[in-house]
């Protein structure tokens, strides 16, 4: 994972909500204009896995992997890889868009003081 | 409170075995469970003018597509894309489909096919939130999904792997006695915690067996039913809910928790009076939640509840009688079906492997369709044996 960019979500323009995963309408107000916007990159860690299996060869030669569930202090709840140590429910964590080996745009959170 | 469900008849359990690849397609295991509701009850192919089906590897056909390959008119057709929810749902509408004439006879089925490798375009590929939000983060599938949840609900009720090591060995139990489960080797607690990890808390014991086969019922009227001499079951409620609890962070709750006093006060019942109880049971944390949002224990106590209550067939709780997917196999969308039809099975006295003495009345949930972080849709119903 490489290239981080700021965390940049879809914003509603009429209602301001949040949207995770990317969506074609807003879930409030249905509102039919989204826009790309920066959105506070601060979250709380709700859980995490450590996966032991994979089905893509890449990251069965990197397991095992940790992926985390984060619910952003800007609304939705995003999973994300996991960099640093063992992680901790309940802890403040950051999140920003990175580059993933097939040149993907992922999530990766890692703790934050 | 819905319109109770006088006068509807559930019959004709049917299970098509499970294999654990085959290179039949799905509309293969569909078709066969056709043929057995219809040669289990002397019915002709055409009367049967109503179709429900659910199926995950049957795209891009459907049940429209059904009615031409099997050579069937029909008066009502359903496709229902709700996963393991889907038996409960067939069953609601095929229901009230009889209530109002628009059938007489409706097969309700579920189908599924499993080739090799093919596993891994169905969860790549399962839905667009999925596709975008879930599978680039390991690609590790449900597993991924049901791990997070599992950790969570740890964490929050402190629930250890033992708790869902006894579910697991309970359903192990029961399965040994039903010759179409593709895992009766006895479980012990040590075989279960030192299997090997999938995703952390999620071991090899917490997850379903992907598989082929396919599970199917019918719905008719009671008079019909009567008529033709069969054994059958009526539905004494059913509910069903889609996205519920939208904004919980963790699912750690499902739609039965919404729609479980609608459930009872329909059926005159509470959770005390159901003899079985059949769970989704995709993973044990998820079994154990319905448990809890069915009233069988209150929210949290799920864990201490697994330490006190015996969930075998000759247990004060008999808990998926047939040894759930967990021992069962999941055969795709039919996984759902296992439940229902399993429930229909012991009310009808037609066990496959252990029946539960006096089982007059029982509960059967589903729960399907993992679109992000959790799966949307919860249905349950209760069904009572035709002579309780």
């Amino acid at each position: 994972m490489n290239d981080a960019r700021p965390l940049e979500l879809q914003v509603c323009r009429h209602c301001a909500r949040v949207q995770y995963p990317a969506r074609e309408v807003c879930r409030d107000c249905l509102g039919g204009e989204l826009e790309r916007q920066a959105v506070d990159s601060a979250g709380e860690l709700l859980s995490w896995c450590r996966l032991h299996a994979s089905l893509e060869p890449w990251f069965q030669q990197r397991l095992p992997w940790i992926v985390v569930s984060v619910r952003l202090h800007a609304g939705p709840v995003v999973l994300a890889h996991w960099s640093g140590d063992e992680p901790v429910i309940g802890q403040t964590v950051g999140v920003q868009w990175t580059s993933d080996h097939e040149g993907r745009d992922v999530l990766t959170a890692q703790a934050r003081g | 409170m819905s319109q109770d469900y006088a006068g509807v008849a559930v019959l004709a359990p049917v299970t098509i075995a499970y294999e654990r690849y085959s290179d039949h397609g799905a509309a293969w295991f569909i078709g066969r469970c056709v043929a057995e509701l219809l040669s289990a009850t002397g019915i002709d192919k055409a009367q049967l003018d109503g179709l429900a089906v659910s199926s995950l590897t049957l795209a891009p056909d459907s049940a429209v597509s059904l009615s031409e390959h099997f050579g069937m008119t029909l008066r009502w057709a359903e496709h229902l894309p709700m996963g393991g929810a889907s038996a409960v749902v067939s069953l609601r509408r095929a229901a009230r489909a009889i209530q109002a004439g628009d059938a007489n006879v409706v097969a309700c089925v579920a189908g599924d096919t499993q080739v090799k490798g093919g596993f891994q375009s169905l969860i790549e590929n399962f839905s667009r939130f999925s596709a975008e939000a879930v599978y680039p983060y390991g690609a590790a599938g449900p597993n991924t999904v049901f791990a997070l949840i599992t950790r969570a609900y740890m964490d929050q009720y402190g629930a250890t792997r033992e708790d869902f090591g006894r579910l697991c060995i309970a359903q192990r139990d029961n399965a040994s006695h039903n010759p179409l489960a593709l895992l009766r080797r006895p479980l012990s607690m040590q075989d279960y915690l030192d299997a090997r990890p999938v995703a952390e808390p999620v071991h090899l014991y917490d997850c379903v067996m992907p598989c082929a086969g396919a599970e199917g019922f019918l719905v008719t009227s009671t008079e019909r039913a009567r008529s033709l001499g069969l054994p059958y079951a009526e539905l004494l409620a059913a509910e069903e809910r889609h996205n519920a609890w939208p904004e919980d962070p963790v699912q750690l709750r499902g739609g039965w928790a919404q729609f479980r006093d609608a459930l009872y006060a329909t059926a005159g019942l509470g959770p005390g009076d159901m003899h079985f109880v059949q769970t989704y049971d995709d993973y044990p944390v998820i079994a154990l939640q319905q448990l809890e949002d069915l009233g069988f224990c209150a929210k949290g106590e799920g864990p201490a509840f697994l330490r006190n209550t015996d969930l075998r067939c000759t247990g004060e709780l008999p808990m998926n009688t047939c040894g759930g997917q967990l021992s069962a196999g999941q055969a795709g969308f039919a996984g759902g079906h296992l439940g229902t039809v399993e429930a229909l099975r012991q009310l009808t006295g037609q066990a496959l492997g252990q029946q539960v003495a006096g089982a007059k009345v029982g509960l059967a949930s589903g729960y399907g369709m993992v679109n992000y972080d959790r799966c949307l849709c919860s249905a349950a119903a209760i069904l009572g044996a035709q002579d309780r």
